[in-house]
């Protein structure tokens, strides 16, 4: 072996090495530095998101705040939506948590049980925050068994019937409204679909929230009982829903099915003018405004109406770390961020829908191009909560593995029902 | 010399060992001591919290309970575990032993005296090169249904450009294989190569005079000779292959119908332990490849000498 | 095989060479090919083989929406520390093992050869425990931490130290030279070519595993390239412009790096595999 020769290569790359551990060690220096500067009374609070087209949104909220409030500083930090929650859990466990963070439905119930996050009730009174102004149910998904409010609601989203201007306009077909039914939608999504140039009327993928969830409700079925006991599966009219929207891709073809759907995700069909409609939440304005196609050719209108009208709405609230150095300072931003004020500045930028009742037309004012007030006001007076429990996590993979195989007509609903009431049962025991 | 001189000696001799021993313990324990800590603390405590925790129902925030054996009862009802083992099996079975021949058969032809062979031989030692991440990616678009290049070059060469390579729950494995061989290949190559290197000229150059052709020379004399290192190879390969989890996670994802028909017992583990947190039922998994893992090192290890010589 | 090919049978192996490379390479030229596409290219039906114009802007794009840079960092980081540790601390008890006698060196022996076996998921969770008690979540220190070993490397470097001969530690002691002085100064330079092997093995390993890098690390800045690709992926689940000009990025310093060491390479996997 020439090890000389060997050496004579390795040497540069050794250097490199060096140079880069050196570097790295310099940056992490300069990061303390820079946090340390300012105003020795200077307190930063770190606000943890993880939709990263609502960094602008939050930024504006943080800078307006500092304004009113010298000496406190708010630095945005934004994590996706799948390294959140483990981000967040590891943190909680090595007591590094961020001041503030977004908390979803799905995941309250583990920090309810570790005591992680700050009780709000006192700050509540004592700031005298109107809890009326937010939807109730939203407030109650952070609410705990003993009456702690561990978040205050920030966002709420629904469910709308997303359609493509382009493809009704050629076939002379009128646009969605609030007067469909279930009929109307499938009679519509048939005469729109083109096998030829593989245009599908319908998007019916395998998606609970924005996808079949809406549809069960709206047939009078429903997917966990009020004490989150029983699935919802045991009632024939959740697993006459159920079929209905699966039929839309197995039987009626007018929507790809779920083995297309792992090839080319739904948004592909929708933002390649390939789907006349899909359901889809109304946080997806953000990002149908960054695509080219979608910002032009498309708008929204209510879900159709099954044996009722019913629309699948969700809400995400701020909470505050239990064991944060500056619990004051945390809790007067979590008061801007859920004052009228705040919410509108986030409304204003499109964020998300804010859950303040008198700071929604900002939002709505933010996309002139989608009729969004019927999707988001009118259609809250029959919207569900996303369904949710202890181990919401947990039972909605056993859910998503059964009808998966309903999905791809292994067997029907009827025949998957009682595999999934026993599934979701056996995670529901043990909560 | 006197016998009392001789016993002296040996034991001025004995007593001058006994030092050096004590010198060589002390630097052997020095030497031994970095990997021997780290070995402990990385590899053998956590073998046996893994077993304890695979007795608990592990809380992330509260208290961790022993529940006795219902993870592994739940593991054995649950047909997500054994539709995994099915395809773990499965997978390493097609795919080790496929890719064994096929980089036996390249070994063998680029092993020929002829110009521009290490041409060839970079060639297919790239995708050794390539992250499993970037190969995943690189395959789940070439597979894709409707944009893939895969169904385009089958749709012109006149056959079906309609399978569903990665929904398909009948396809859904094959691919994954496909993929598998097609990223193992140049490092099974590399590996036989050397072997057949390592054969003395001498043996062909006699069988040549006796008049053997290549076909019978590389049954007769470079297959018997690889044997031990094909051994090694299959070995290896299979323990590596039994434990594939990034193609799976990067392929194919958690909404895929067919999902079911190609995830691993490794893909099984992470899911159940960091996906959805349930870290005492991931442990049984764990658990259970080990043993499958040592099951079968242990029946090739016990059938080897039917079929690898080591003399010559 | 070593006798005179004839010039049919040279034609003949390099026409099922050449059909096999077709296979190896064609991933990476479509890649390539896809990764200068535009979005609507890729999705039209048929699809287009040529991108019309090449689109090098989906390089910049893939380069900025993901920190790149961070991810080489790390991955280098991680390489670099692991191959100096594994092979420093398994050349000295891999030349213990061979050459020196000591009680327990049998039950090391042990602990070395069972960890050949065992998969490295049984160790995730614990892992993953440890980093969370010692503050090592999502940090370079967490990706390195279970490299920082190796029994595999252990057993290699035993083997190699086998092949060669005690006498040459004996003659250094009648010299007068301690046993630090002949490991370091005798039985060490012979063990190189072992030694660099172990290290391209370490590195090769370190950049492609996956789980590890998943579990421990979380922001953006602190993955390696393997996880971070996935991360692209789960990002632009559709963009396949975008992804595959991430992987291009990501597998080009890897191919001129082979290119450079390719000797080093190929004898690296050979001794690691065989013997």
């Amino acid at each position: 072996m020439k090890t000389k020769k060997f050496m004579k290569r390795i040497i540069p790359f050794s250097m490199l090495a060096a140079g880069l551990i050196l570097s790295s060690c310099g940056n992490t220096n300069d990061t303390t530095d820079s946090e340390e500067a300012g105003n020795s009374g200077d307190v930063t609070l770190d606000y943890m998101i993880w939709n990263a087209s609502g960094k602008d949104g939050m930024d504006a909220i943080a800078r307006a705040f500092e304004e009113e409030n010298p000496g406190i500083k708010v630095n945005v930090q934004v994590t996706p939506w799948d390294q959140y929650w483990p981000k967040l859990e590891a943190a909680a466990l090595g007591g590094s948590m961020p001041d503030l963070f977004v908390m979803h439905s799905q995941e309250v119930a583990k920090y309810t049980e570790g005591d992680v996050l700050l009780p709000l009730n006192d700050y509540i009174e004592e700031a005298d925050i109107d809890m009326s102004k937010y939807p109730e149910d939203i407030s109650e998904i952070y609410l705990t068994e003993e009456d702690e409010q561990l978040a205050i609601p920030r966002d709420y989203d629904t469910i709308g019937l997303w359609y493509n201007k382009e493809i009704f306009d050629e076939a002379g077909i009128d646009y969605p409204d609030e007067t469909w039914t279930w009929d109307t939608l499938l009679d519509t999504a048939l005469e729109l679909t083109d096998e030829k140039n593989e245009i599908y009327g319908m998007l019916a993928p395998v998606n609970n929230q924005e996808g079949y969830y809406s549809f069960l409700y709206q047939n009078d079925g429903y997917v966990l009982n009020d004490d989150k006991t029983e699935s919802g599966f045991r009632d024939p009219n959740t697993v006459e829903g159920m079929q209905w929207y699966v039929d839309l891709s197995l039987d009626h073809g007018v929507s790809p099915t779920a083995a297309q759907f792992a090839d080319n995700d739904r948004m592909v069909y929708f933002q390649s003018g390939r789907a006349a409609m899909g359901t889809f939440g109304s946080y997806q304005a953000s990002t149908f405004v960054r695509n080219e196609y979608t910002a032009e050719h498309i708008d929204v209108a209510p879900l159709p109406k099954g044996k009722t009208n019913a629309t699948i709405y969700n809400g995400t609230g701020n909470s505050i770390a239990a064991d944060t150095d500056h619990p004051e300072e945390a809790l007067q931003f979590l008061g801007f961020l859920s004052s009228e004020e705040g919410q509108r500045i986030m409304g204003e930028h499109g964020t998300t829908m804010p859950s303040h009742e008198d700071a929604r037309d900002a939002y709505l004012d933010a996309y002139p191009q989608y009729n969004l007030e019927p999707v988001l006001i009118d259609q809250l007076d029959d919207a569900v909560i996303k369904p949710y429990s202890d181990k919401t996590k947990m039972w909605s993979d056993v859910e998503n593995d059964i009808i998966l195989s309903v999905f791809s007509g292994e067997r029907t609903m009827e025949e998957a029902a009682d595999d999934m009431v026993t599934g979701v049962e056996n995670v529901l025991s043990t909560e | 010399m006197t016998e009392q001189s001789t016993t002296k000696k040996f034991k001025k001799n004995k007593k001058r060992k006994s030092a050096r021993q004590k010198d060589m313990i002390k630097w052997a324990w020095v030497l031994i001591a970095p990997t021997f800590i780290g070995l402990l603390v990385l590899n053998i405590i956590p073998v046996f919290i893994t077993g304890v925790m695979s007795f608990q129902s592990v809380s992330t925030f509260g208290e961790s309970l022993f529940i006795g054996f219902q993870n592994y009862i739940r593991l054995f009802q649950d047909i997500e575990f054994w539709s995994s083992l099915k395809n773990t099996l499965l997978y390493a079975f097609i795919q080790v032993p496929a890719t064994v021949v096929i980089a036996t058969i390249l070994a063998v032809l680029l092993n020929s005296k002829m110009e521009g062979l290490s041409f060839y031989r970079t060639l297919y030692f790239m995708p050794m090169l390539a992250a499993p991440a970037a190969v995943a990616m690189v395959w789940r678009w070439l597979f894709n249904s409707q944009f893939g290049l895969v169904n385009q070059i089958l749709q012109f060469f006149g056959m079906s450009g309609s399978i569903q390579w990665l929904s398909d729950p009948n396809v859904i494995i094959w691919s994954l294989i496909i993929v598998g061989i097609w990223s193992n290949i140049g490092y099974n190559m590399i590996l036989v190569l050397a072997g057949l290197q390592e054969i003395p000229k001498t043996y062909y150059e006699s069988a040549t005079l006796a008049g053997a052709n290549k076909f019978q020379q590389f049954f007769h004399i470079s297959l018997p000779l690889l044997t031990p290192q094909l051994f090694f190879v299959v070995v290896t390969s299979l323990i590596t292959s039994l434990q594939v989890f990034d193609l799976v996670y990067l392929m194919f994802s958690n909404t895929n119908p067919s999902l079911i028909n190609v995830q691993t017992l490794a893909y099984m583990f992470y899911n159940e332990s960091f996906v959805l947190g349930d870290q005492g039922y991931g442990a049984a998994i764990a658990i259970m490849l080990v043993i499958l893992i040592s099951i079968l090192t242990f029946i090739q290890l016990k059938f080897q000498d039917r079929w690898v010589h080591y003399d010559i | 095989m070593y006798n005179k090919l004839t010039k049919t049978q040279k034609t003949i192996i390099h026409i099922l060479l050449i059909a096999g490379s077709l296979i190896m390479v064609l991933p990476f030229v479509w890649m390539i090919l896809t990764a200068g596409k535009t979005i609507p290219e890729t999705t039209s039906i048929p699809p287009t083989l040529l991108p019309d114009s090449f689109q090098w802007e989906n390089f910049t794009r893939a380069w900025n929406v993901l920190p790149f840079l961070d991810f080489f960092k790390n991955t280098f980081l991680m390489i670099i520390v692991r191959v100096i540790t594994t092979t420093v601390f398994s050349t000295m008890a891999a030349f213990a093992l061979a050459k020196l006698e000591f009680p327990g060196k049998k039950l090391f022996f042990w602990m070395v050869l069972t960890q050949l076996m065992i998969p490295p998921q049984i160790y995730m969770t614990p892992h993953y425990l440890y980093a969370q008690n010692l503050g090592l979540l999502d940090t370079v220190a967490g990706l390195i931490m279970p490299g920082v070993v190796s029994a595999f490397g252990t057993f290699l470097l035993r083997q190699y130290y086998m092949q060669l001969p005690d006498e040459l530690m004996e003659a250094a002691i009648i010299d007068g030279a301690s046993i630090w002085q002949v490991f370091w100064k005798v039985y060490f330079p012979l063990a190189k070519s072992g030694i660099v092997a172990l290290g391209i093995f370490t590195a090769l390993n370190s950049y492609k595993s996956l789980m590890w890098p998943l579990v421990v690390n979380i922001s953006q800045e602190k993955l390696p390239l393997s996880a971070g690709l996935a991360l692209l992926q789960e990002s632009f689940l559709n963009d396949y412009p975008l992804l595959m000009a991430g992987t291009v990025i990501s597998v080009v310093p890897i191919i001129i790096l082979y290119i450079f060491f390719q000797r080093q390479f190929e004898e690296g996997i050979s001794t690691t595999g065989g013997k």
